[in-house]
């Protein structure tokens, strides 16, 4: 017998890089070590990532931390001293750390804290720290695997955070066992923040982490995966049957051979996963009931914001449940199965939907000409039902009548949110519940039906649906849409530089119903000493608009947080202005955002001096529909910077166009930047300013971060109908003949000087014989002498156009008209 | 051809209860559409086809007697008949060859049914009348038939039941069909000649019916003496009655090793271990066997390699970026929930019954996922479905129903599309993430329509008369019906399945087609199964456990004289190629080498593996190419078909030169180890045969095998030949 043998050998690289997980995302902060703090106390932290020199000031979002202390670190080096090679997207690499203190407050709100960085030149992009209830300690797991087991478990107290690192570059997959003390009849509660602390551009399932409750046998006692509350992060809870011990579990869902940081919160504390009724009337107390706890329901009376959002109950638990505060009073379901609850709109209707077939019904008069907005809130309060709502007639007979309209889910602008994309769903619950406009237009008896359109219901399905006009709303987005919706400094990032301005673009939504067309005027909120808004009037029904922020040269350097109120020219006319942000922390495949953090106003910082100015003379004629407009600029260069600078636009007005930035290299001061009008361009003044943003060779300007971008002084700019319009007929021309082409003018407004006119399109074997006609006020015909050779191409040709240019105020605009013919036929 | 003539009349009687009643025309539905069939004019290779045939369709098999007429009569009219010169009619023509015909010519001018067909024609070829009774039922004049020594002849008459009430002779207007010629033949007139000894089953088909008889053609008695053998239970009960029947005797009991090794392999989907086999074949208990049983059916490897068999079935597949609901998570949410279903001893009824109501996340709602998983589509198609959906529960094929009648089945268009309806509904949209898909039923969906008519078809269970009460989602009534413990469909599918996999073979086989023309090969047998298992409320251990401890299951493969040729009866084990999953764990367990797999940590054994991809999972996928080159599912289709155990010269060369055992014999596993533990060159070759066929090698065979090792008996050398020989036994392949 003969036997072949193959040796393979094998070899497994061992990867250089330790700790977590790293976005690899046009971002500038990568990494916040640690993520998570307990309030009422000082954490040390360090932050990494790219174009983090020169740290001055972390900014927060939220009241409740401060960071002190800020301290720049050498740069990362790789284990043979080099820098860390790990590409950022824009092409820079993560290699600068700063570390600072932060300081918790006492009173800090649980959760999420957003934050930015103003360096000495720069406001980066967006990180985040989470503040939890209890202690953190950290894993520890310095060697892979090595409390995977009952026997290998870390002991833990209760109530306790512990940050952990699922480890991913092993063969197997990680498991993080912890041992806790158990009393029998006593809770234990696990929460898990994995999703809701991750950062990765390109994510799949390392995030979606599962966890268990064993008992001291390794019996399961709870588990859970995902859930309506925390979605992917997982929550379990269990009343302990016995003395002794009891393990928590964490691992992930789906094996995964990624790193990723997570918190579990280890507790004694109660974990309802939903609110009965969700919400309350703003301003009063409303008792609710807090359900799937598994120790059993129980009320708390709440105290109800003010102003109509959402908000959170804590309870003593680390993450919320979340309810509604809503100007006007709850009704409740009918509790006779089938039969509708009489309704006075508007209100916030409440119910469970606790059976497979369970229909709620609310009925209510309406008259014909009434605007109601139906919003469902659900999943979105963490109900485990997928709400579905049907309006329907309610005729003589008092049966139900026709159905008028229904709804399943939602798109996220119904449910107000803007500025990213969220193709699949992107982790808002909102998108499940239904929201929508109705116009009444019959007087009469309805019925708002309230039903689980995945046919299942239970305890935990509870529902509000808020039944009011809708109100007129305009939301201020600052686009991200640079790379996959990530974020890019380039178009959020507002740091002004002192003695300098800057503009960016925002994108204006109304909500859902929102009828408000008016103009308005921008009224900045909370800037810092020495900036100011430059006052604009924003046109009605205009989606995007620019906003530009000057700072004085003796502006202190610091940052704040704004918000940008819509004040309308006409005040009897009220809107609420919210500002808003929604950045992708998680991306899935294709750009499609599966985790945001979603802010409700920017943070605006005042930077060092930029290394040069723009200057330019304001355009003294319009740019034309069809036509084109070069406008001198030049940048004025403080003393010892030689960089190259890129110029553009700091917004451009609908229909107008740049078609490339205008680069002036080193030791180059001047350029012209060239404005194009589209055909259909508004004929409208709008703001004009030229922002620009120094070049590196090292990160894409496109991403914009460690750029620094200054906007020359406000300008306007006109875009006008063609001062002339040119037309011609078809001319016929032999080859070797010379002919005169005779185009009829048409003036549409006084030319601002002579115009030279180039005839442009002419197929090859035909010129004109110079010279040009020139063009000038009141001539009601130009004519080019053309000349066709012996080779001239023989047929008919239609694209035949004129460009007439003209100088004015030493600025030369080009307007383009006319649309000729010419055959070229044989010779005789 | 006379004489065949002269049997035709004989055989063509008039109708039974329908006698002295005046001359009246030949009726369409009642003579001249069972001409047509009985001719073949309506047969799939002739007329019948989907676009007809040389210009003329009809409706397959005459599934469309209404579409029939109008072709035949209205159609192109005065081309088909001729009323006025019947004679000169073209369906005539054609038929007796007259005029060029591809099909041939089919009977004669002196025929019953030329003449039938002339009548017809000349009574002005008229449609039928509202009282013309229907075809509701056939019956055969004798349901099985014997055979003495291998010889013999008998007839077979048929009768059609009529809607009112009256009986008629259509013996000479059927057609006839033998499941196994070599033993039995039946000719068109329903005459019967037994060839070799066995059993098989005979069927005539008629209007939209077929009904069966069974033949059994004994051997000679000549020396035959039933063995008497014990029935452990009721399952040797009806085994051994068929087999006595037949004149088969069933071999020896199997010996302790053959038994441990089969039952290991069969229940924990792993070979024994050495110290598992000590401790059986020293244990002198009488109930040792029992206590195995009962031992691998309370462990949770009994459970994952279901949940293996369950989600092959099933189409478990993932993909990060999966584009049609059908991401990893998604197939790990599914794949885990079967698996606790298994664990958790799960009734099968309310196992199944959880998928087909199911709704919500296919993320976080496991059993969801039959609707995503069963497809791989990128859009759910209720037709498709709804004919896996009785392939995998009923074991019904219905797919011929969505064109025309079944052809050899009982299910008409009516019921194809009335069994559609309950997936008419099922919807999926988007989750609140990107992996995630929500599954739902739309109430507001219509239902299927019926190609043939146009007519909206509710939802109505398979047999019924009258749709399920509507409003609402009808899966419900779907589920109820079908996991009830009344529906033996549903009951003789599962236990038929459980069978199948236990014994190698199914009752009924192929297992997913149920069938009046593939009839169970041991109808009591399969009926008392489906009724234990309902009786033990659809528990799979206690179904798997009555199996194991039947003589039956503990039979030998060694075949007797009269068994050798018995391939469905169950007279001795089959011997069965190892599950492609089952083999590598096999090697794995025996080697001590692990084999990991993609997307899966190190460790996991392949009884818990299933593919795992970037992007989409429509199939054929694998996952790995061992299971691709042992037969594994592709999990392309749900058709019991996709796993393949058949032996392959590729499966031969992968195993004699491939990397699978050859990486794992030099390697750090057990054979170093045991050569190091162990004595004697003869103590190695014993745990080698230990390890790999869970028995001492016999003298012979260690005599040649010590032979090999020479006198450097620690070089491990040879005993890496030694192990690599016996890895690559059929002994190791095949569990017998």
């Amino acid at each position: 017998m003969k036997r072949f043998l193959f040796l393979v050998a094998l070899s497994v690289p061992l990867l250089a890089l330790t700790g977590t997980a790293l976005a690899v995302g046009p971002t500038n902060i990568e990494r916040t070590l640690p993520r998570t703090g307990q309030r009422g106390t000082t954490v040390e932290v360090i932050i990494q990532g790219a174009i983090l020199q020169d740290p001055k000031e972390v900014i927060f979002f939220r009241p409740g931390i401060r960071a002190i202390g800020i301290e720049q670190l050498p740069d990362l080096k790789d284990r043979n001293g080099g820098p860390i090679q790990l590409a950022l997207v824009g092409g820079a690499f993560m290699q600068q750390q700063m570390r600072c203190k932060f300081e918790i407050a006492p009173d800090c709100p649980l959760g999420e804290h957003p934050f930015r960085i103003r360096t000495a030149t720069e406001l980066t992009t967006l990180g985040t720290f989470h503040v939890s209830p209890f202690p953190c300690v950290d894993e520890n797991e310095t060697t892979p695997y090595t409390n995977d087991t009952l026997t290998t478990a870390v002991p833990v107290k209760p109530n306790l955070t512990v940050r952990g690192l699922m480890y991913g570059r092993g063969t197997r997959g990680d498991v993080d066992i912890y041992r806790v003390p158990a009393v029998a009849g006593q809770q234990l509660t696990v929460e898990v923040d994995s999703a809701r602390i991750a950062d990765n551009h390109y994510g799949d399932s390392e995030f979606d982490l599962a966890v268990r409750i064993l008992d001291e046998a390794g019996r399961e006692l709870a588990v859970n995966d995902d859930n309506p509350l925390n979605l992917q992060d997982p929550v379990a809870s269990v009343k302990l049957p016995r003395d002794g011990v009891a393990y928590v579990e964490v691992k992930r869902s789906v094996y995964q051979q990624r790193d990723s940081q997570y918190c579990v919160h280890i507790g004694t504390f109660r974990r309802p996963m939903v609110a009965f009724p969700a919400g309350g009337q703003c301003g009063q107390k409303q008792v609710v009931r807090l359900l799937g706890d598994p120790l059993g329901e129980f009320t708390e009376s709440l105290d109800v914001p003010t102003t109509p959002s959402g908000f959170d109950y804590f309870g003593n638990a680390p993450s919320p449940v979340t309810l509604r505060a809503s100007s006007y009073p709850n009704v409740l379901e009918n509790p006779q199965p089938g039969e509708p609850a009489a309704t006075q709109l508007p209100a916030a209707l409440n119910g469970i939907i606790s059976g497979p077939d369970e229909v709620d019904r609310y009925r209510f008069a309406a008259k014909k000409g009434a605007r109601l907005q139906f919003r469902v809130f659900a999943a979105t309060v963490g109900s485990t039902i997928d709400a579905k709502i049907v309006l329907r007639s309610v005729p003589a007979d008092g049966k139900p009548g026709k159905v008028i309209l229904e709804s399943d889910d939602a798109k996220p602008t119904d449910h107000d949110i803007f500025g990213t994309s969220f193709r699949s769903g992107a982790g808002l619950k909102e998108m499940m519940d239904p929201s929508v406009i109705w116009d009444c237009a019959e007087d009469g008896d309805y019925v708002l039906e309230v039903l689980d359109s995945s046919g299942v219901g239970g305890p935990l399905g509870v529902y509000r649906v808020e039944a009011a006009p809708p109100r007129d709303n305009l939301f201020f987005v600052l686009n991200s849409n640079v790379f996959d919706w990530c974020e890019a400094t380039r178009t959020t990032g507002l740091a002004v530089p002192q003695g300098g301005s800057l503009m960016l673009t925002l994108f204006i939504m109304p909500g859902q119903g929102g009828r408000f067309p008016g103009e308005f005027d921008f009224v900045a909120h909370g800037l810092p000493k020495g900036v100011t808004l430059v006052p604009t009037r924003v046109r009605g029904g205009e989606a995007y608009w620019p906003v530009q922020f000057t700072a004085s040269a003796d502006a202190p350097p610091a940052g704040a947080v704004i918000t940008l109120e819509a004040r309308p020219v006409n005040p009897a006319i009220k809107v609420t202005a919210v500002c808003q942000q929604n950045l992708p922390f998680i991306n899935h495949s294709g750009g499609d955002a599966w985790r945001t953090v979603r802010l409700d106003r920017f943070i605006l910082a005042v930077t060092e001096p930029p290394p040069f100015s723009i200057e330019f003379q304001p355009p003294s004629i319009p740019l034309v529909r069809s036509g084109g407009l070069a406008i001198p600029v030049k940048i004025v260069r403080r003393p010892g910077f030689e960089g190259a600078v890129s110029l553009l636009p700091g917004w451009l007005a609908p229909g107008v166009t740049a078609s490339v930035p205008l680069l002036l290299p080193a030791g180059k001061s001047e350029g012209e930047l060239r404005l194009t009008g589209g055909p259909n361009a508004p004929l409208v003044t709008s703001p004009f300013a030229i922002t620009g943003s120094t070049v590196r060779d090292d990160f894409s300007d496109y991403v914009g971060t460690g750029h620094i971008r200054v906007t020359s002084v406000p300008s306007l700019l006109t875009v006008a109908a063609p001062f002339v319009e040119l037309t011609s007929t078809l001319l016929s021309i032999r080859r070797g003949e010379r002919k005169k082409f005779v185009w009829a003018v048409r003036h549409n407004s006084p030319l601002p000087g002579p115009a030279q006119v180039r005839l442009l399109g002419l197929p090859t074997g035909v010129r004109i014989v110079e010279p040009l006609p020139v063009l000038t006020q009141g001539v009601a015909e130009i004519a080019f002498e053309i000349e066709a050779t012996d080779d001239a191409l023989l047929g008919r040709t239609g694209e035949l156009n004129c460009a007439v240019v003209i100088n004015a105020g030493g600025q030369e605009i080009e307007q383009r008209t006319g649309k000729g013919a010419l055959r070229i036929d044989p010779k005789l | 051809m006379l004489c065949a003539l002269l049997c035709l009349s004989l055989f063509f009687a008039p109708q039974v209860g329908a006698q002295n009643k005046p001359a009246k025309a030949p009726s369409f539905g009642q003579d001249v559409m069972p001409v047509l069939f009985r001719a073949g004019c309506n047969a799939g290779p002739c007329h019948g086809a989907a676009r007809g045939k040389d210009g003329f369709m009809l409706s397959l098999f005459g599934y469309d007697p209404a579409g029939d007429y109008y072709r035949i009569v209205e159609d192109m009219a005065g081309r088909r008949i001729n009323t006025a010169v019947p004679e000169q009619s073209l369906l005539l023509r054609k038929a007796i060859g007259a005029v060029p015909h591809t099909g041939g010519k089919l009977f004669d001018d002196k025929s019953e049914y030329y003449a039938t067909l002339r009548r017809w024609i000349a009574a002005g070829a008229p449609d039928d009348a509202a009282d013309v009774p229907d075809t509701v039922g056939l019956e055969v004049s004798k349901s099985s038939f014997v055979f003495e020594g291998g010889a013999g002849k008998d007839a077979l008459r048929v009768f059609a039941l009529n809607s009112d009430g009256s009986k008629r002779d259509v013996t000479t207007l059927a057609r006839y069909h033998s499941n196994n010629a070599s033993v039995a033949k039946i000719d068109e007139n329903g005459r019967i000649t037994a060839g070799q000894a066995g059993d098989t089953n005979l069927f005539a088909r008629f209007s939209r019916f077929s009904v069966g008889a069974s033949v059994i053609v004994l051997p000679r008695a000549d020396g035959f003496v039933w063995p008497n053998p014990p029935a452990a239970n009721y399952i040797d009960t009806q085994v051994f009655d068929r087999l006595k029947k037949l004149r088969i005797a069933p071999s020896e009991l199997c010996d302790d090793e053959t038994f441990l090794r089969r039952i290991t392999i069969d229940l924990a989907g792993r070979p024994p271990t050495v110290a598992e086999y000590r401790a059986f074949v020293a244990d002198g208990g009488a109930a040792k066997r029992a206590a195995k049983i009962d031992e691998l059916l309370a462990d949770d490897r009994f459970a994952d390699l279901w949940t293996a068999i369950w989600a092959e079935q099933l189409r478990v597949m993932g993909g990060n970026y999966a584009p049609d609901a059908t991401h990893v998570k998604a197939a790990d949410a599914f794949y885990e929930w079967i698996r606790r279903q298994l664990r958790t001893g799960r009734p099968l009824n309310e196992f199944v019954r959880d998928m087909v109501v199911a709704s919500g996340s296919n993320l976080n709602n496991g059993p969801v996922n039959l609707y995503t998983m069963m497809t791989h589509s990128p859009k759910f198609t209720p037709k498709a479905f709804a004919s896996d959906f009785s392939q995998v529960f009923l074991g019904v094929q219905l797919q011929c129903a969505e064109c025309h009648n079944h052809p050899s089945d009982r299910w008409n268009m009516d019921d194809y599309y009335g069994f559609v309806s309950f997936f008419q509904g099922m919807k999926r949209k988007g989750g609140v993430e990107s992996r995630e898909t929500r599954i739902y039923y739309d109430t507001a969906a219509p239902p299927a329509i019926n190609v043939r008519d146009d007519r909206p078809m509710p939802a109505k269970v398979l047999g019924a008369i009258e749709p399920v009460a509507q409003g609402g989602d009808p899966r419900r009534a779907l589920a109820a019906w079908l996991t009830s413990p009344e529906n033996d469909m549903f009951s003789r599918n599962l236990a038929n399945r459980i069978w199948a996999q236990m014994m190698g073979r199914g009752i009924v086989n192929p297992v997913d087609d149920v069938r009046v023309t593939n009839p169970p090969a041991n109808e009591p047998l399969l009926r008392e199964l489906s009724k234990r298992l309902v009786q033990s409320r659809f528990d799979l251990r206690s179904l798997v456990r009555d199996i194991c401890n039947s003589r039956t299951y503990q039979l030998s493969s060694r075949p007797e004289k009269s068994n050798a040729r018995d391939k469905s009866q169950f007279s001795h084990a089959y011997l069965r190629r190892l599950r492609a999953d089952v083999l590598i764990d096999s090697v794995v367990a025996v080697t001590g080498v692990p084999r990991n797999f993609n997307a899966f940590p190190e460790g996991t054994r392949a009884i818990d593996f299933y593919p795992r991809l970037t992007g989409e999972t429509e199939g054929p996928k694998f996952g790995d190419n061992f299971f691709k080159t042992f037969g594994a599912s592709s999990r392309a289709s749900i058709s019991s078909t996709e796993i393949k155990c058949a032996p392959t010269l590729s499966q031969t060369l992968h195993l004699s030169v491939g990397d699978t055992l050859n990486s794992r014999l030099s390697a750090g596993g057990k054979l170093p180890a045991l050569v190091a533990a162990k004595a004697t060159p003869e103590e190695i070759i014993e745990e080698l045969f230990l390890l790999t066929l869970s028995r001492r090698p016999t003298t012979q065979e260690l005599t040649d095998l010590r032979a090999l090792v020479g006198t450097d008996t620690k070089k491990p050398q040879a005993y890496e030949d030694i192990f690599w020989a016996l890895l690559n036994s059929t002994e190791f392949l095949f569990n017998h």
